[in-house]
């Protein structure tokens, strides 16, 4: 099989384990590729991609960006900010207007759960989910998946912490459903109002004990604690105060001195050093921070390599 | 008006009528039914008649919005009336929550007024707070004395005393204060029900003790009080045993459900289904169950179509940006009916006919000589009614169960007023 078994890709969830195999393999080509002298191959000079960003994230942004264009695709980039968005107009007639201006593909960034769902319901085009609101990011669980790989060989039996935000995060759902088709145990941590009641249901571990994972787990990654979440008006924050999250779910070297074993550190970016994780461990020989994010380009052209081909 | 009609050979459901179960020959005149047996000689009157038919006492439904005044867009006095014809209702209790809303006797009045003439009887629920603000009570005597069938915020009862006074206040003149029991702050941010399908959607979810917790709150005001509460809509498998406890306690408490909440369960929701985004949200196959019993075993007095329409620019929309509720006034029957199964019938029947008249206020009209002519002609198959309503948010039924719908209403009567549904005139 060299062909995705579908033409869009808006969740882990639309995937089968031989179309994340058939990504993986792909992304370790266009590894190679993206490090020679010149980085740019012309599999893809006849296709427009317009990345939509009804959401700001510059770095996903970048990176898909970048992706596109090693392929030799034409971009054009929208971010909600600048746009008519703000004019009321709705998500299927901006997405209509950018497509009649003969737009191949769609790589979308949107806060609202579903949005990619919808609207590949009710456009012509073919749609990359770029993060999706608290739904999936699965983009993100791709290039974790080959960091992952890379760094420890086949995931069959390897046991992965998902630790911090799991409830805000659009990385987590993915990550546990892309994991499990890869054999990999799946854990969550963190303190019980970050994780949703229902998560053991996907079939993952679920611990409020940070040192008690770090010694079961081969890689932990560490969700980025989002400033946001502590609260507003009329609402009650998930945890008391970033220094006492940082005291029972912050990754520091002296949690990282009591294991006894090889551990991977991972984290989606963007880092907030000192709260879920310490600079000396972020840059650590355990951490693989920056490889994930050169990983990304290079899934990120595999997943838009493959979908090109079952347009 | 002085029609005349015959209707034939018509299976009974009216469980607490005299000639319930029996096949029989009705014969109206004068808005009255002057005769009810079999073979009755024709009298040069129109005659219905249709293989396999039900007759019933004209259907009730307690709980729905026609958005007028204020947002006929989206279906208006005249579409919802039609609506509900073709649904089978006979009598449409239509919610305050209007623009602007029904907390003033004027109000009342201009619904009542303009609904002269239209295929049903229209019955006003009145604000049970003015502006629905939750503050201050609504001139509660008279909204009754201009026509309100019910006291409501259409919407859950934030502060205790507001339902307290209520409650104390309505009791004078036998009118229920309507609640809907939903805690919203235990997460504000919540669009379905709390489950493994919103795990997997990444939406934020509302677990079930959002409702039984206010329902606690509010069954205790109720017993405290001795006032007559309705709980406007049941969601839980819990909140039907607290009802069904309440009941046998001897508390003045009705209480009803939605048809959809007869069908639909939160997987239900999965990829997205806009459609089925509701405050009161569909949860679990447990509750679903539990409520489709509580039908049975007459814990739940009503089902109501809660019938919310909305136009297509409101309604085609991204999940987390689609409004609340759905349409279903003319398919309330067929819903019910696939949710309940065989042998639900009479107890689906009494959940539009007897149930939904407790809840309201209304006498009681059976099947028999002598009685007012307010009936509902039916087929328990046959394709779904449709055709009046303006809502487009109504699901795509045989797409998520699986099952094409089937049954509905054949034609009304009442008040000397027989009118077939328009797609057999």
């Amino acid at each position: 099989m060299n062909t995705l078994s579908n033409r869009h890709l808006t969740g882990i969830r639309d995937l089968k384990e031989s179309d994340i195999r058939l990504i993986l393999k792909t992304a370790e080509e266009f590894k190679e590729v993206i490090n020679r002298p010149i980085r740019k191959v012309p599999s893809l000079r006849d296709l427009t991609i317009a990345n939509l960003f009804f959401e700001n994230s510059t770095r996903t942004r970048l990176s898909f960006e970048l992706a596109e264009k090693r392929l030799s695709a034409d971009v054009v980039n929208f971010t909600a900010a600048n746009s008519s968005v703000k004019k009321g107009e709705t998500l299927v007639d901006t997405v209509n207007n950018i497509l009649a201006m003969k737009v191949d593909m769609v790589v979308m960034r949107h806060p609202h759960p579903g949005a990619p769902h919808f609207l590949k319901e009710r456009v012509q085009t073919q749609i990359v989910n770029a993060g999706d609101g608290t739904h999936e990011h699965p983009t993100q669980a791709l290039l974790d998946a080959y960091s992952m790989q890379e760094r420890l060989g086949d995931l069959a039996g390897k046991r992965v912490a998902i630790v911090g935000d799991i409830r805000h995060s659009r990385v987590a759902v993915s990550n546990i459903l892309c994991l499990q088709m890869l054999g990999a145990h799946v854990r969550v941590c963190g303190p019980k109002t970050l994780i949703p009641k229902h998560i053991a249901s996907l079939g993952v571990e679920v611990s409020h004990d940070l040192d008690a994972t770090l010694a079961w787990c081969d890689v932990a990654n560490m969700l980025r604690i989002q400033l946001e979440r502590q609260g507003g008006e009329d609402r009650v924050p998930y945890f008391p105060s970033l220094r006492e999250y940082q005291a029972r779910f912050g990754l520091t070297e002296e949690r990282l001195s009591q294991i006894d074993h090889p551990i991977t550190i991972m984290h989606p970016g963007p880092i907030n050093r000192g709260v879920e994780i310490t600079s000396a461990v972020a840059d650590s020989e355990h951490a693989i921070i920056l490889d994930q994010v050169e990983n990304g380009v290079a899934v990120r052209m595999a997943v838009i390599y493959l979908l090109a081909g079952v347009r | 008006m002085e029609e005349k009609l015959l209707i034939r050979a018509a299976r009974v459901v009216d469980p607490q009528g005299p000639h319930h179960g029996a096949t029989v020959d009705v014969r109206i005149h004068g808005g009255e039914i002057v005769e009810v047996g079999s073979d009755l000689a024709e009298q040069g009157e129109p005659i219905w008649q249709s293989e396999g038919a039900c007759i019933s006492p004209g259907w009730v439904d307690a709980q729905a919005h026609f958005r007028d005044p204020g947002e006929e867009v989206k279906e208006g006095l005249e579409a919802g009336c039609a609506a509900g014809q073709i649904g089978g209702f006979t009598d449409v209790a239509v919610l305050p929550s209007t623009t602007p809303p029904l907390d003033h006797k004027a109000e009342i009045h201009y619904l009542k007024r303009r609904a002269e003439g239209q295929p049903i009887d229209l019955h006003p629920i009145g604000a049970l707070s003015s502006k629905l603000a939750g503050k201050n009570l609504a001139e509660l005597n008279d909204l009754r004395q201009a026509g309100a069938v019910g006291f409501s915020d259409d919407g859950p009862i934030e502060h205790p005393e507001l339902l307290r006074r209520g409650l104390e206040y309505a009791a004078d003149f036998g009118v229920a204060v309507w609640s809907l029991p939903h805690e919203t702050r235990l997460n504000p941010d919540a669009v379905m029900h709390e489950g493994v399908t919103s795990t997997q959607l990444g939406l934020m979810g509302s677990p079930a003790i959002a409702e039984t917790m206010r329902l606690h709150r509010d069954l205790e005001i109720a017993r405290y009080t001795d006032g007559r509460l309705h709980i406007a809509l049941l969601t839980t498998a819990e909140g039907v045993n607290m009802v069904r406890a309440a009941k046998s306690e001897g508390l003045r408490v009705t209480c009803a459900t939605s048809a959809h909440h007869l069908l639909f369960c939160d997987t239900d929701l999965n990829g997205f289904n806009g459609t089925l985004r509701n405050r009161s949200p569909f949860r679990s196959q447990t509750d679903r169950d539990a409520l489709r019993q509580g039908v049975l075993d007459g814990t739940i007095d009503a089902i109501v179509s809660d019938h919310r329409p909305e136009d297509l620019e409101h309604h085609d929309v991204e999940f987390m940006l689609a409004p609340e509720g759905l349409a279903g006034i003319e398919t309330a029957f067929a819903v019910a009916w696939a949710g309940l199964g065989e042998a639900g019938l009479d107890a689906l029947v009494a959940a539009l006919t007897d149930g939904p008249r407790r809840v309201l206020g209304l006498d009681s009209v059976h099947v028999e000589a002598g009685a007012q002519a307010r009936l509902t002609w039916f087929r328990l198959d046959g394709p779904l009614p449709r055709g009046a309503s303006r809502g487009v948010n109504v699901p795509d039924y045989a797409g998520i169960t699986g099952t094409p719908l089937k049954g509905g209403a054949l034609g009304t009567v009442r008040a000397g007023r027989v009118m077939l549904r328009p797609a057999d005139r």
